[in-house]
């Protein structure tokens, strides 16, 4: 967990900097999830494209995230024209 | 530097090659540290380059090592690792931009002929690379040039040389064109949203990997999940690089399983090795493609928000219905509101019998307490330390009461969610109502949200039916109004009513619709709600919330019209008429019966044990008992027996109605009266010890008394066994017992001695001398020594305090304690068994039977006289009447009355079993016997006395049934009892008299008996036993006193109330020498007696 708020979120990083900001790592994670999907090579994974992680860096993901985005990053994904897909929550990584 | 020279070199390099071979091998590798650096090298050279390299390297170290292998190892894995960097990057330009591709393409053509040139050419050219960096400059037109003259070698010369330069530019630019590239494609990745892809075209096929279920242990999915991961990043680059694609694992939905996606099973298995929990060799599950997607299925739970209501799904509460206050820590706790199941007084006893908590608890914690809001003051009463003060806040008054929060009599909790049931929750009207008075005082529940989790949940009745009337309330068609067609799944298919669509079809959700009714509707409620059944008409609709007027009770019932229906005119009759018919016995609840009288269209008419009619729904009514149970025996007031379909009439405490028995049910008969008709129809109810048998059904006779061989007490050898052994009850203060040296008379430690270390009111736990051992015993158990005189004295002996003659005490406790060890024998079964067999009900009573009420009744009024005569006549009687309505007991005590009879000297006691009946009333009958006035008229005059002493010892020598109605007769002319007794009476009488004498002087003896008996009557209350001289003979003396009483009172008459117990006490004088001491029960009695009253009561 250290590690990811010091390193942040591969995926989200151009997007939601959880480096700069600890608040928006608090808001946009989640501590409740389902299910936990270790993924080695997303691109050959029809895991992970089934989850639509298969542009994602290798790791391990939640198939289930109860949560809420904040409004202003849910903007902030919206100007970046990115498509945000509630997995029954936000998306998620756990490092 | 030109190309030109470089043609030059070329061949001789070729031959040289070999010699260069060894000596170049270090600049390769510096050459490649470089590259590495900069991260970029050209695929198609550096393949071809890297074989021979590595291949000879390997020779090499071979060689210096001499077949060290752990150190070749290691040199094999480096190099592999920088092979893997090596693919790394070549992975990396292959996605990298289109550049690359284009000049490899132009390069392919010649790659096969041109490869070892170029090899050796670069190998050649290294050291002359970093020098020409600088001024080597790569025009954009060279491309074409190329083309141009596509044959010529040194243009490839070029180009490669080209890109050599390329890649050993500044590293630093090129890392920061890989950022920007990088960068840009990171979001291109996210904003490119895959998430556009609709999920149906994701769906997996044949080409996508496998997925393999393995099991594990369940809840170690995860940890699972972690390790393969760790264990596929620790191997990663090695030989033995796990070839998995994916784990996962879905612990809630699939325990015990864990799911990895590869190509091959073989890698599965390779995957899961080692990996602790997990068991991959019992056998893995491919996952059919079709079944892919459902393994990846989440559910949206319900939102759960503040008013909802849920259930509690374990402890006390399970079951309960709880509603949400408030959600915290993002939906994992809830704060409920619950009405609280609180046993104010339960902790108490747990708290004090540490030692059985461990079974006292766990009995205390199946018990549930009913739903009841808290209450201040009973906590208070109880538990004041564990409650806090009162808070205040919000106009709110909450109390922490043993670490629950009560808010307004709520009980309010933090709970897991994991503990309610949040779905189908399914909450009943009445229970939500509990609720509803809450908060700001006003009545508004939370219809909303009750109506929330009443639609969300799928009820087991279907709510609609095709003809029933629904409203659209929401969504496109709201308003539509039509009739329901048919229901398929939720789909209701309604054929619209009113307005423009009308006469169409739609089909629409349950959700959504609602039933619909009208002002005047004639509606039934159909289930859901308590109401169920009920039928009236609507008054008034609020949204889906109906109220209608009851047909039955004319109250307003408010329902969800979910819960309506129109009531069909037709369908009346339905519940009610079908199961019960008039006259039937029917359950209410566990304690009360009632029997049905009038039959409505929907609803019954019953008059109930206690007499009350009620207007019933069938829906309230428990059970039908089975009709008629013809083996249903009762006693009425004198002890004869009745059966169903006798004619009874009531003697006592009614009007005198008389009828035939329809039931009979425990101390209740249900009658039928031809006279009396009426609002109930002839029916009354009236306790069987208050009816006297008119008519027995089939001609029994009444003198004959019931069949003793059938009743079940006389299979049952040990009568005794049946009642608990009589509670001597301890006056107050400390117990006498206390640090008394005691003999074990008893049980396995029969025999021993011991100090009484501690005492109830039944046991004692003793102290052996012998063994360094404390044992809990019955008190009843135990011998005490008699300080003056060493005589080992019985419980009951030792409790009583002496006094006067000694005797005293004994009796004193209660009559009933006295009698308590003597008795139990004898008359234990009487009373217990005797009554409890055919009228438990009234059994414990029964002993005291009819008479009870008499004893009240004594101060009752009404009957005072008569009953009080009749009362205590039966004192005595009930010695001798007692015999009878004991019947079962009463036979006990006949065999050995027979016995006693035989045989002089045990007349007295005979006067004591039958005494001892008298006391069982005793305790209770007793009273107004020695009570004041009544005995005092009644016997005063002349006559009655002795003859009641002679009915009273009579029935002692005679069998009950005979005393019973020579009794009766005597004392209950007036009641008409068709006895034929009176014949009888006299010569019993007569009989009597001398044994009475005798009896006393009897007594003696039996007194002397006492002393050692008494434990032996205590010991065996069989029957059998009693037949022995202990009951007699505790009796003995006992009773002697009480006809003593009688007789004292008429003898000397002298001496008036109190100074009937100075005769009697005299009378006994004589004999009490030898009883008296031993004996106390005489004194005792007369100690009652005189604090009198309230001892009995």
């Amino acid at each position: 967990m250290q590690e990811f708020s010091r390193k942040g979120c591969p995926n989200c990083h151009p997007v939601l900097d959880y480096i700069s900001s600890q608040d928006l790592l608090q808001e946009c994670t989640s501590p409740i999830y389902e299910g936990c999907v270790s993924i080695d090579k997303p691109t050959e994974s029809w895991i992970a494209k089934w989850l639509r992680l298969d542009k994602y860096v290798a790791g391990v993901y939640a198939t289930k995230v109860v949560g809420e985005l904040p409004e202003e990053a849910l903007d902030n994904l919206g100007a970046e024209n990115i498509e945000y897909i509630p997995r029954d929550g936000s998306e998620n990584n756990l490092e | 530097m030109s190309s030109s020279l470089r043609d030059a070199n070329l061949p001789s390099d070729e031959e040289d090659d070999d010699d260069f071979e060894e000596e170049e091998e270090e600049g390769h590798r510096e050459k490649r540290q470089k590259r590495d650096r900069i991260e970029e090298d050209d695929e198609d050279e550096e393949d071809e380059e890297d074989a021979p390299r590595s291949s000879s390297k390997r020779d090499k170290s071979r060689g210096k090592s001499n077949g060290a292998n752990e150190d070749d190892e290691i040199e094999d894995l480096e190099e592999d690792d920088e092979d893997d960097d090596e693919e790394d990057e070549d992975d990396d330009e292959d996605d990298d931009g289109p550049r690359r591709g284009h000049t490899r393409r132009i390069h392919n053509p010649f790659i096969d002929t041109m490869a070892e040139v170029d090899e050796d050419d670069e190998d050649d050219e290294d050291a002359e690379d970093d020098q020409e960096i600088g001024d080597f400059l790569a025009p954009r037109e060279e491309e074409e040039i190329l083309r141009g003259a596509a044959i010529d070698d040194r243009y490839h010369r070029e180009l490669d040389r080209r890109n050599q330069v390329n890649l050993a530019q500044d590293a630093e630019t090129i890392a920061a064109s890989y950022r920007d590239r990088y960068g840009k494609q990171q979001k291109h990745r996210l904003g490119d949203g895959s998430g556009v892809t609709p999920k149906r075209l994701l769906l997996p096929s044949v080409n996508d990997p496998s997925i393999w279920g393995v099991k594990c242990k369940p809840g170690k999915e995860k940890e699972a999940v972690f390790a393969i991961m760790k264990k596929l990043q620790d191997m990663k680059g090695t030989r033995n690089a796990l070839n998995i694609i994916s784990v996962l694992e879905r612990g809630q939905s699939m325990q015990g399983f864990l799911y990895v996606e590869a190509r091959r099973q073989a890698d599965v298995l390779n995957a899961c090795t080692n990996i602790p929990n997990v068991y991959a060799r019992s056998g893995m599950i491919l996952v059919p493609v079709d079944e892919m997607p459902d393994l990846l299925r989440v559910q949206k739970r319900a939102e759960i928000t503040p008013g909802t209501f849920v259930r509690f799904k374990r402890g006390k509460y399970q079951g309960d219905l709880a509603q949400v206050e408030n959600v915290e820590n993002s939906g994992q706790i809830l704060r409920v509101r619950a009405v609280p199941r609180i046993d104010y007084s339960a902790k108490d006893d747990s708290s004090t019998i540490q030692d059985a908590s461990g079974k006292r608890k766990r009995l205390a914690s199946t018990i549930k307490p009913p739903q009841r809001l808290f209450s201040e003051a009973e906590a208070k009463k109880y538990h004041a330390r564990d409650l806090s003060p009162p808070s205040y806040s919000g106009g709110r008054v909450s109390y922490t009461y043993m670490g629950d929060v009560y808010e307004d009599g709520y009980l309010v909790k933090d709970v897991r969610i994991t503990a309610l049931q949040t779905e189908n929750v399914n909450p009943k009207l009445e229970e939500v109502t509990r609720f509803a008075n809450s908060g700001d005082g006003n009545e508004s529940l939370d219809l909303q949200a009750l109506s929330q989790s009443l639609k969300a949940s799928t009820d087991k009745y279907a709510p609609y039916q095709p003809g029933d009337m629904v409203e659209v309330y929401a969504g496109e068609q709201a308003g539509m109004v039509g009739k329901v067609i048919r229901v398929r799944a939720d789909i209701v298919s309604m054929n619209v009513q009113e307005g423009p669509l009308r006469g169409k079809d739609i089909d629409v959700p349950f959700k959504g619709l609602r039933k619909k009714f009208k002002a005047g509707d004639h509606v039934k409620v159909m289930g859901g709600s308590r109401y169920r059944d009920e039928v009236g008409m609507v008054v008034k609709i609020i949204e889906d919330r109906v109220t209608f007027l009851s047909d039955l009770s004319m109250d307003e019932i408010t329902v969800f019209s979910r819960d309506l229906r129109e009531a069909s005119d037709s369908g009346g009759m339905g519940a009610a008429t079908g199961k019960y018919d008039l006259w039937d016995l029917v359950q209410l609840n566990a304690t009360t019966v009632a029997c049905v009288i009038k039959i409505d269209r929907e609803s019954l008419k019953v008059l109930d044990q206690d007499g009350v009619t009620r207007t019933l729904l069938p829906s309230q009514i428990a059970a039908k008992l089975p009709s008629r149970r013809k083996d249903a025996v009762a006693t009425d007031r004198n002890g004869l027996e009745i059966l169903i379909e006798d004619t009874v009439k009531e003697i006592a405490g009614g009007e005198n109605r008389s009828g035939v028995i329809q039931h009979l049910h425990r101390g209740y008969a249900f009658i039928h009266s031809k006279e009396l008709q009426g609002e109930t129809g002839g029916i009354f109810v009236a306790r069987t010890n208050n009816l006297a048998t008119m008519i027995a059904k089939g001609g029994r006779v009444a003198s004959s008394g019931p069949d003793l061989s059938k009743m079940p007490e006389m299979s049952k050898k040990p009568t005794g066994n049946n009642m608990p052994p009589p509670v001597i009850i301890r006056q107050g203060g400390r117990d006498r017992i206390l640090g008394q040296t005691v003999h074990v008379r008893q049980g396995p430690y029969k025999g021993l001695l011991g100090i009484v270390k501690d005492a109830t009111d039944t046991t004692a736990r003793v102290e052996l001398h012998s063994k360094n051992k404390t044992i809990t015993l019955d008190k009843t158990k135990l011998g005490f020594k008699e300080g003056a005189t060493g005589r080992i004295l019985s419980y009951a002996e030792f409790v009583q305090p002496k006094k006067g003659f000694g005797g005293t005490p004994s009796y004193s406790g209660s009559g009933s304690s006295t009698g308590g060890s003597p008795w139990s024998g004898s008359r234990t079964p009487a009373g217990a068994s005797g009554w409890s067999g055919s009228r438990t009900p009234a059994g414990a009573h029964g002993a005291s039977g009819g008479r009870t009420p008499a004893w009240a009744g004594g101060n009752d009024g009404g009957r005072t006289p008569a009953w009080a005569s009749g009362s205590k006549t039966p004192a005595y009687n009930d010695g001798s009447r007692t015999s009878d309505p004991y019947r079962d007991g009463s036979r006990t005590s006949n065999p050995y009355k027979d016995g006693s009879r035989t045989s002089d000297p045990y007349r007295g006691d005979n006067d004591g079993s039958r005494t001892s009946y008298g006391q069982t009333v005793g305790s209770g009958g007793r009273t107004p016997a020695w009570n004041p006035g009544n005995r005092t008229p009644y016997h005063g005059p002349g006559e009655s006395a002795p003859r009641e002493s002679g009915s009273a010892w009579d029935s002692g020598s005679k069998t009950p049934a005979r005393s019973l109605t020579s009794i009766n007769d005597q004392w209950n002319d007036s009641y008409n009892n068709n006895s034929s007794t009176t014949a009888r009476t006299p010569a019993a009488y007569n009989a009597t008299s001398p044994e009475f004498s005798g009896g006393y002087s009897a007594a003696t003896p039996g007194a002397s008996g006492l002393s050692a008996p008494t434990p032996g009557g205590l010991n065996a209350p069989t029957p059998a036993p009693v037949s022995a001289p202990t009951p007699r003979a505790n009796v003995g003396p006992w009773d002697a006193p009480t006809p003593g009483g009688p007789v004292s009172a008429a003898t000397p008459g002298a001496s008036g109330g109190g100074g009937g117990r100075g005769g009697y006490y005299d009378a006994p004088t004589p004999q009490t020498g030898g009883y008296s001491t031993a004996k106390t029960p005489g004194a005792t009695w007369g100690n009652d007696d005189d604090d009198d009253a309230p001892g009995y009561n």
